[in-house]
């Protein structure tokens, strides 16, 4: 009776994790397999500037550069804002508040994407369209700034642990030494959390450039790099809108349709490289993110 | 892998009473990864005794009594090599024999541990945790099951009025107590304590010594502690470790009046050691 | 004097950069609950939409919603469990535990859209199961399997050793072991897993746009297979017709219970996690 019970917890136990491992190797497989007719056919063709399905041109540059460049805006926005207000939340607020903050950004960091989009729609890119005076508001500014304020409570939330993780001695320590507040925070504490931080930054990063919904709704949906290239009130596109535009108007099977799997390959292997540099050099050993 | 090189066999010893030798432990090594913990072990453990293990921190007492319920089998890196017998139970094989149940070998040689470790479940359940799978019992007899036990360690009294809240409110002294019941409810021949007064106060220490003399007229008892008054007072056979050797084993009185080797002198009057 | 000066400027950029960020977001949760209290009263909680939802209500979106999320917990948290019970219990290769973390969190780092495509070629196309909503579950429930996996194994991991040895000593085996002491103590960190996978995963709308859901049209499903109409796609569709004002005020709604439902998972998942911290400091 034991012995066979004993199988069954063992089977149980041991079958689930086959079936988890088994599903992650079967995403990756299924991907790369889907994406190997675009590589075989299209070749160096994949990495020009043209996407053009009816004449058979699948270049992703356009689409990898408005990924990169929605995030980098996006991170140029959001880093700075997140890391001093993670530096009020950790060094200055009173920490009687401390639960009360976490609590809200942990709420606010998991609103759903297709709210922001909708916020976006409804409001960025109308306030973007008017401010500078454009024919549309959908442009890959107005993505950067939406995508911005979507991982603003990440980044807060994962800067504020990092400051918190400071042990308090070195506070007092440098505070022994006669220096100032600020001189505590920037020569003291940084110098200690910046590993954290960047871990935060990186982790941010990967999730800026997974992002779909929103960037889709507001970003325009146009397949080209904008000239001169730093003018980020155009409209644009991201690998990520793009599939989630096109991926089911095209074909399965056909050429185009391998051609968008490969594009979302490229994009799954930058991120889970970040992730797996942050999960083995960083270890900012937060789970739920 | 360590390669088993020596060829040790142990000494064939006088006995003055043989037939109450319960457990048996012969040529017996351990190694955790590549360091050597116990070394070429002889010891013999006697039936409805207390056998008390002494010697300093860092000796192997605690190994070399966690490979008699092997509850060191889990231990990573953990390997041994020669025989454990358990007289009466194991039929002339090893207890590491690969026929042997362990969880049935478990039953038969209960544990407590240094510090209390209870569930955060009631005391009742606390109570019956080892007995409610080996085979099924009514209600009635679930009651009388915990309060034989708990009587056992004079604990009835006290928490009979709250079997069922949680064991996690009970004292320290008393989770201990509620330890030692749990593994009597097993009913095992043998109870392995590991330093179980070490994290106690001395009202309960008492309690637990109280409790052990009583029991020994029952159960064989392997009782470690780091304590020699402790040793002295409730001992009937001494076992001296240290560095992963027994030096010298025999009765308390042998020991502590005329001891063989000069290491084991020295521990029991001075509590040091050069092994 | 110059020291002095810089400490109160860079103590004043801090609080600016806190005032921006809380008032940003702030903001977002403001708009949000002002638009779509206009938008909710009780029929369009109770009746179907129309009009490719830009009139009537969404309670086909929010049944199907539920019960997307439902069978979602249903299939994600057996196997997390699972899971997590072997990579603490019964793993030992130091490269293998390695080697899963990696895995759980490579997983963890797919981007969602990602996760429909799979769906879309593996299930729509090579086992032929067409749009379902129950395929939809499945992909929700590999989408938030690392959360509740890492999350019961933190807190399965975090039990001491003394407890499994003080129940392997009464001759309990490991199964008993499994049931009596690690299950008990380790389900409430994988309940908190659960309810954090649950709040990103109804919320998702990539996953399920391609796999899963209708636009409209559609009631309860009557078997596996079939498609449901779901919040998320619901705004999705909706905001695509932004320029029409009755759409735009049915997609605050939606959005208003959506977030409400999000945020029922994610206070509860807060509580939780509240309530094992308090318990494992006892």
């Amino acid at each position: 009776m034991s012995a066979y019970t004993n199988k069954i917890v063992k089977g149980y136990v041991f079958g689930s994790t086959l079936i988890s491992a088994a599903v992650i190797i079967l995403i990756l497989t299924v991907l790369f397999v889907n994406s190997y007719d675009a590589v075989k056919e299209v070749g160096y063709g994949l990495f020009t500037l043209k996407w053009n399905p009816s004449d058979g041109k699948f270049g992703i540059l356009s689409m990898l550069y408005g990924s990169l460049a929605v995030t980098f805006l996006s991170l140029l926005i959001s880093v700075p804002l997140g890391v001093l207000t993670a530096i009020f939340t950790a060094e200055i607020l009173h920490p009687k508040y401390r639960v009360y903050v976490k609590s809200g950004l942990e709420l606010l960091a998991g609103i759903p994407s297709i709210i922001y989009g909708l916020i976006g729609v409804a409001f960025f890119s109308v306030w973007v369209g008017k401010l500078f005076d454009l024919q549309s508001g959908r442009t890959i500014f107005t993505a950067a700034l939406l995508l911005s304020i979507m991982i603003l409570p990440t980044i807060i939330t994962l800067c504020d642990d990092a400051f918190h993780n400071v042990p308090q001695r070195y506070r007092e320590a440098a505070k022994g030494a006669g220096l100032y507040k600020h001189e505590v925070i920037l020569r003291g504490i940084i110098p200690i959390a910046k590993t954290d931080i960047a871990g935060a930054v990186l982790l941010a990063l990967g999730r800026a450039l997974g992002e779909t919904m929103a960037v889709m709704l507001v970003i325009g949906s146009i397949d080209k790099i904008p000239q001169p290239f730093y003018n980020f009130l155009v409209p644009g596109q991201t690998i990520m809108s793009k599939l989630g535009r096109e991926i089911a108007e095209s074909a399965f099977g056909s050429l185009h349709f391998s051609a968008m799997i490969f594009m979302g390959v490229v994009l799954l292997v930058i991120v889970l490289g970040l992730t797996v540099i942050v999960q083995q050099h960083f270890k900012t050993g937060r789970l739920y993110e | 892998m360590i390669k088993i090189v020596n060829k040790f066999t142990c000494p064939e010893q006088e006995l003055e009473e043989p037939e109450n030798i319960l457990v048996e432990i012969k040529n017996f090594n351990v190694w955790f990864n590549d360091f050597h913990v116990l070394k070429d072990i002889c010891v013999r453990f006697r039936e409805k005794s207390i056998n008390c293990i002494i010697g300093p921190s860092g000796s192997g007492k605690s190994t070399l009594i966690r490979s008699v319920n092997r509850i060191n089998d889990d231990i990573d890196g953990f390997i041994h090599h020669g025989d454990v017998h358990f007289n009466g139970y194991t039929r002339g094989r090893s207890i590491y024999h690969k026929d042997i149940d362990v969880n049935n070998l478990r039953t038969k040689v209960g544990m407590v541990f240094q510090k209390p470790c209870v569930f955060p479940k009631s005391i009742y359940e606390n109570t019956l945790l080892g007995v409610k799978y080996l085979k099924k019992h009514s209600k009635q007899e679930k009651l009388q099951i915990v309060e034989e036990n708990l009587n056992a360690v004079s604990l009835w009294k006290e928490v009979s009025s709250r079997l069922h809240e949680k064991a996690t409110t009970l004292s320290i002294g008393q989770q201990q107590r509620l330890c030692i019941a749990r593994t009597l409810a097993v009913k095992p021949t043998v109870i392995l304590l590991d330093e179980p007064t070490s994290s106690l106060d001395p009202v309960s220490t008492y309690a637990i010594e109280k409790l052990m003399l009583q029991l020994k007229e029952q159960y064989t008892i392997i009782f470690i502690t780091h304590n020699i008054v402790q040793a002295k007072r409730i001992a009937d056979y001494l076992v001296f470790m240290c560095e992963g050797q027994v030096i010298e084993e025999g009765t308390k009185e042998k020991l502590f009046s005329n001891p063989d080797k000069q290491q084991t002198k020295d521990y029991l009057s001075n509590e040091y050691c050069e092994c | 004097m110059n020291r002095k000066w810089s400490n109160g400027a860079f103590l004043i950029i801090c609080r600016l950069a806190a005032a921006i960020s809380i008032l940003t977001l702030v903001f977002l949760l403001s708009v949000i609950v002002f638009n779509g209290i206009r938008a909710i009263n009780p029929e369009f909680l109770l009746t179907r939409s129309r009009n490719f939802g830009a009139e009537g209500g969404i309670f086909y979106q929010i049944i199907g919603s539920i019960l997307l999320v439902f069978c979602t917990a249903l299939i994600g948290f057996p196997l997390a469990l699972g899971t997590a019970i072997f990579k603490s219990e019964y793993l030992k290769n130091r490269y293998l535990l390695k080697l899963s973390s990696i895995l759980i969190y490579g997983l963890n780092g797919i981007p969602s859209i990602i996760f429909g495509i799979f769906g879309l070629v593996f299930f729509v196309h090579y086992l032929n199961t067409g749009i379902s909503w129950f395929v939809g579950s499945i992909i929700l429930a590999i989408m938030i399997l690392p959360t509740i996996v890492l999350a019961s194994y933190q807190s399965i991991n975090s039990i001491p050793k003394i407890y499994r040895e003080s129940a392997q000593a009464l001759g309990l085996s490991k199964w008993h072991v499994v049931l009596q002491v690690i299950i008990p103590q380790g389900i409430g960190g994988a309940i908190t897993g659960l309810l954090i996978g649950l709040a990103r995963a109804i919320g998702e709308t990539a996953p399920i746009m391609f796999i899963a859901t209708a636009f409209s049209g559609v009631e309860v499903p009557s078997s596996l297979s079939g498609p449901v109409t779901a919040l998320p796609t619901h705004i999705l569709i909706l905001s695509q017709q932004a320029t029409n004002p009755l759409a735009l005020q049915n997609a605050w709604g939606s959005s208003l219970i959506l977030i409400t439902i999000v945020f029922i998972f994610s206070i509860s998942a807060l509580f939780s996690r509240v309530r094992l911290r308090l318990v494992s400091q006892r």
